[in-house]
């Protein structure tokens, strides 16, 4: 991938304080990606491996008991003559924040202050969320919850151009009779249409980075394909870049470049979406892909994984073991040694003592 | 929708109907009757009080005379006190305006003071100010109005000797300058007002804080917050907007509290309300008295809890666009 570099996750580590037990739960350990500008990744794991909190970190939007963080989670804005990250906040443009060889700005999302994050959101990186019926606030009409993302990021905006963008962004999303629509309070809409919304929301002001938690999940089986490729169809578009999660592996296949299997809070393979599919390495990948509904033949049970994700709280395993130890068909002696590394395999990565060279 | 209110106008009415009813048995079951006071004083003869009985239909079975009473009553026609023999509806217009004030400021209060310490409190969880306002909240609970209403009286009118305990105007009131009058009125409002809304308010306020952090981690929150909306913002305008709608419902509950409390209330700080009204109507076996406050004070009640279904309607638009 040669075009520019967008999002650079190196090492990152976090955890939640769980008060009445006193311990810290590590729910993402090791992080390491990066995304580039119009590229589409997608991060696949079971319910409870930290996608939801690795989507919010990026924004900011753990809930309060998230306590530590390690390592960097580096922005770089694409959108030119930004004036806000260019002059307000002289942060950016110090030399800290201004690479000299590659003529990059770029900033740590973790120092940002409440007012930075804010000019962030919704601008240069958006979000949408898993549930449909709980992602809009109930007591606003929709045309409210649109205008309100362009007036937090376009000052000098006259209502008329807010309403023909609102207008625009809803027959964009391919709702029919947008002015119809603009009225409406959630509650009227069915959670396809107000998914439809949210993207319209998320992408309003051409963001460099949008992040889909599960966007499908709630919706019908035959309405997900039309808005993962409304979704993937809008982003191309506008050379947004798309982090796309999921816990279903074959939803993914025909929409992202590249893969990441998440396991437990660790990053346990990744490479490219055709590398993952017709090539998976780790024993818990071909698992997942044997597991789909796809692969199983009609009548037949569908297969699970058994045994249950390891307990987070628990550091000496988490940080000494292979992750997927308790549950690993393939495990032999050495694996309860020590703990496997990213191994590299023409270009795929895997993180598995099987593939130790 | 339409239809929803006319619902509402037509189950108002039969509570109405119910109340008046009530209340008129109760208090011609109660004991004591209004002829027992002039029995007292030996200058009424008998004969004059056998006219009272006659006029008033006290000899009549109950129906027949509650039925009388509601055919007058849809002329707006109260009767006269027995006391005085003053219309009802003029002693009862004279003292509705200093019920209303002491009411409608208390609600006011309560709900503009309970939403803020309960919003402070929710977003401040478990800090030094929602720790503070927990425990002033179980004392709101716990002490007894009345009881409160009179070491407040003490405390801060005579000890301190900072306000007046007793009516709504100073003796010299007439003499004042306008500002003085205002001001006046107001200091002798304050007591009142903050004794009668501090129940209320302290139940309030604790009802606001539990359903401001259960909105607080909805999920739209997040995405409000994710659209880069200032976190005060989005606590005091979207979850807000979603805290009203109970609210609404709770205060418009509160109303008939509020009022009822009022004729013990009034008396203790001798405020020149229906309530007192109403309390030396209750001692006297004023008859014609007590229903005309009965019937004013269970319009204003329903007519308070009509208002309510209506603002809620207008929060909640689930409710309006069914
Ligand atoms: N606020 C929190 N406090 C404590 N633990 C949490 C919190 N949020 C998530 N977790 C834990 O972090 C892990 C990852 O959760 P999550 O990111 O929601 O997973 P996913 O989205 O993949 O289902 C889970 O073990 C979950 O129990
Ligand atoms: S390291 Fe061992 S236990 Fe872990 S996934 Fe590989 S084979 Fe399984
Ligand atoms: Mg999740």
């Amino acid at each position: 991938m040669n075009s520019k570099l967008v999002l650079e996750i190196t090492d990152f580590e976090t955890a939640f304080y769980i008060k009445p037990k006193d311990k810290y739960l590590f729910a993402l350990r090791e992080i390491n990606f990066e995304l580039y500008k119009a590229q589409k990744i997608a991060f696949v794991g079971e319910s409870g491996s930290g996608k939801t909190t690795l989507a919010n970190a990026i924004l900011q939007l753990n809930p309060n008991n998230v306590t530590t963080y390690f390592g960097n989670i580096i922005f770089y804005p694409q959108k030119e003559n930004c004036s806000i990250c260019l002059d307000k906040y002289s942060i950016v443009t110090t030399e800290e924040h201004y690479d000299e060889n590659t003529q990059t700005t770029s900033y740590d999302i973790h120092t940002l202050d409440e007012e930075l994050l804010n000019h962030i959101r919704g601008n240069h990186i958006s979000m949408i969320f898993q549930d449909p019926f709980t992602a809009l606030n109930p007591v606003l009409r929709v045309g409210e919850q649109i205008s309100e993302v362009i007036l937090n990021h376009n000052l000098n905006i006259t209502k008329k151009e807010v309403y023909d963008k609102v207008i625009e962004l809803l027959s964009k999303v391919e709702l029919p009779e947008p002015h119809i629509i603009y009225k409406k309070y959630p509650h009227q809409l069915s959670g396809g249409q107000i998914q439809r919304v949210c993207i319209a929301i998320a992408l309003a002001n051409i963001p460099e980075i949008l992040i889909a938690d599960e966007p499908t999940t709630a919706l019908d089986a035959t309405l997900k394909h039309t808005i993962l490729s409304l979704l993937t169809h809008l982003v191309g578009s506008f050379s947004t870049s798309l982090i796309l999660i999921t816990h279903d592996i074959n939803l993914v296949k025909n929409y992202v470049d590249y893969v990441y299997i998440l396991y437990a809070g660790e990053i346990i393979e990744s490479g490219l979406t055709k590398q993952i599919f017709y090539n998976p390495l780790h024993p818990y990948t071909k698992l997942l892909m044997s597991c789909s509904v796809d692969k199983t033949k009609k009548g037949q049970k569908l297969p699970v994984i058994p045994y249950e994700l390891p307990d987070l709280t628990d550091q000496d395993f988490i940080y000494e073991k292979c992750i997927f130890l308790n549950r690993c068909p393939q495990r032999n002696n050495r694996c309860e040694t020590k703990k496997p590394q990213l191994y590299s395999i023409k270009g795929q990565k895997v993180k598995c003592l099987l593939y130790e060279k | 929708m339409i239809k929803l209110l006319l619902n509402r106008i037509v189950v108002l009415f039969i509570t109405f109907i119910g109340i008046t009813v009530i209340t008129f048995v109760v208090i011609n079951i109660s004991p004591g009757k209004p002829q027992d006071m002039m029995d007292m004083s030996t200058r009424i003869s008998f004969e004059a009080k056998q006219r009272l009985v006659k006029l008033y239909g006290l000899d009549k079975p109950l129906h027949i005379r509650y039925f009388n009473w509601f055919l007058r009553v849809i002329r707006l026609d109260f009767g006269t006190s027995f006391k005085d023999d003053k219309p009802v509806l003029k002693k009862i217009s004279e003292r509705l305006p200093a019920t209303l004030l002491l009411n409608i400021l208390s609600l006011g209060i309560i709900f503009f003071v309970g939403c803020t310490i309960g919003i402070l409190s929710a977003m401040y969880q478990n800090k030094f100010f929602d720790k503070l306002t927990t425990i002033v909240v179980f004392l709101g609970y716990s002490i007894p109005r009345y009881w409160l209403a009179i070491l407040c009286m003490i405390v801060f009118g005579i000890k301190l000797n900072w306000l007046p305990i007793s009516g709504l105007r100073s003796v010299n009131w007439e003499y004042l300058p306008f500002v003085g009058k205002i001001w006046d009125i107001l200091k002798h409002l304050i007591l009142p007002v903050a004794i009668s809304s501090f129940s209320g308010l302290a139940g309030l306020a604790r009802y606001v804080r539990g359903s401001m952090i259960e909105q607080l981690n909805c999920e739209y929150i997040k995405f409000a917050l994710s659209k880069g909306t200032q976190r005060k913002k989005v606590v005091f305008y979207h979850a807000f907007r979603n805290v009203l709608i109970p609210v609404v419902t709770i205060l418009g509950l509160s109303l008939p509290d509020l009022i009822g409390g009022g004729f013990i209330f009034e008396t203790i700080f001798a405020y020149p309300g229906m309530g007192r009204l109403g309390y030396e109507a209750i001692m006297a076996r004023d008859y014609p008295l007590i229903m005309g406050i009965g019937t004013i004070t269970a319009a204003l009640t329903l007519l308070g809890n009509f208002i309510a279904d209506i603002v809620y309607v207008y929060v909640d638009p689930r409710v309006r666009y069914k």
